[in-house]
């Protein structure tokens, strides 16, 4: 990804041009599908959510102080609103598939890379929804304990709990289900 | 930050992001050209300073004034304790008004200071 000047594109939105706000929109809309996706674990719930998500930022736009980074408030706005379609869904629906399923159109999806998505799709759906986001903020996109505090709203120490568990577990059913392969994969990939 | 070698941090950063279709972002565009852009109103709070300044000017003036009047009410003749004969017959005889008086300062100003701080974090949000 290109870097993005966040404040220039903010002062261009705010000053009228909508337009521009195609350019955060294209930058952010995989981390912010990512996150939506983890908590969700259904391609369409998690597109809904990333569309809220982008129309609650942009509605809000005028508000972000710049006190903390765009992407925070950004993964912020995602996280939570993951979390309340995914309540609003068990509170309507009921049960629902949520066994985990992308769209079939992935432009830069190679084989090696949607062999490795896929497997760890299947591993983090054994892991409670927020614990597979926290795994993500914090792999995928390096985040530190302090960010995903600000984005999750939860204590410090209990992220660092949620993060030990949740690795550790991942890692065991990485282990458990695919073994070798899962090391195989990777050594390929990289 | 993880640790460089890392199975699990290897692992996420093979898969990469999850992909969404090709279409999204016409279609979050789509939904954007339609919302309008919500200016955060700004809060003041609901007394200025002056005014919560003068409150408790005030209630400091009516304070002084009672406690003075009543130490003075019965020897002392004129208009200031004429005044503080017929506010003290008005006020209830039960209860000590001077700490009441001293309550309602001590409310005010814990108001003042719930609407400042209510009025600061509108703004930080």
């Amino acid at each position: 990804m290109h870097p993005v000047d966040h404040s220039t594109i903010i002062q261009r939105i705010l000053g009228g041009d909508s337009r521009a706000y195609a350019e955060l929109v294209r930058h952010y809309q995989r981390m912010v599908y990512t996150v939506c996706f983890r908590v969700l674990r259904n391609a369409q719930d998690a597109e809904e959510a990333t569309q809220d998500s982008f129309v609650k930022a942009y509605q809000h736009l005028a508000g972000f102080g710049g006190n903390a980074k765009f992407s925070t408030w950004l993964y912020s706005i995602a996280y939570r609103t993951a979390i309340s379609h995914g309540r609003k869904r068990r509170d309507g629906e009921g049960s629902v598939d949520e066994l985990p399923h992308h769209p079939a159109a992935d432009p830069d999806t190679s084989g090696q890379r949607s062999e490795v998505r896929q497997l760890l799709d299947h591993a983090l759906a054994q892991l409670d929804p927020e614990d597979a986001s926290i795994l993500s903020f914090f792999h995928l996109e390096e985040l530190s304990v302090e960010e995903i505090v600000t984005i999750t709203g939860l204590g410090a120490s209990n992220v660092k709990v949620r993060l030990h568990r949740a690795r550790k577990k991942l890692l065991d059913v990485v282990q458990a289900t695919y073994g070798t392969e899962a090391q195989r994969l990777i050594l390929d990939h990289a | 930050m993880p640790e460089p070698k890392d199975t699990l941090h290897d692992l996420f950063q093979a898969a990469g992001h999850a992909a969404p279709d090709t279409d999204l972002t016409d279609r979050i565009m789509a939904r954007v050209a339609v919302t309008p852009l919500l200016r955060p109103t700004p809060v003041k709070p609901i007394l200025g300073r002056g005014a919560w300044i003068g409150i408790i000017l005030l209630t400091a003036a009516v304070l002084l004034w009672g406690l003075l009047g009543s130490a003075n009410t019965e020897a002392a003749s004129g208009p200031v304790s004429d005044a503080w004969r017929t506010v003290s017959s008005a006020l209830p005889s039960s209860g000590n008004w001077a700490l009441w008086l001293a309550g309602l300062s001590a409310s005010l100003l814990v108001l003042a200071a719930v609407d400042r701080v209510l009025a600061g974090r509108h703004r930080s949000i």
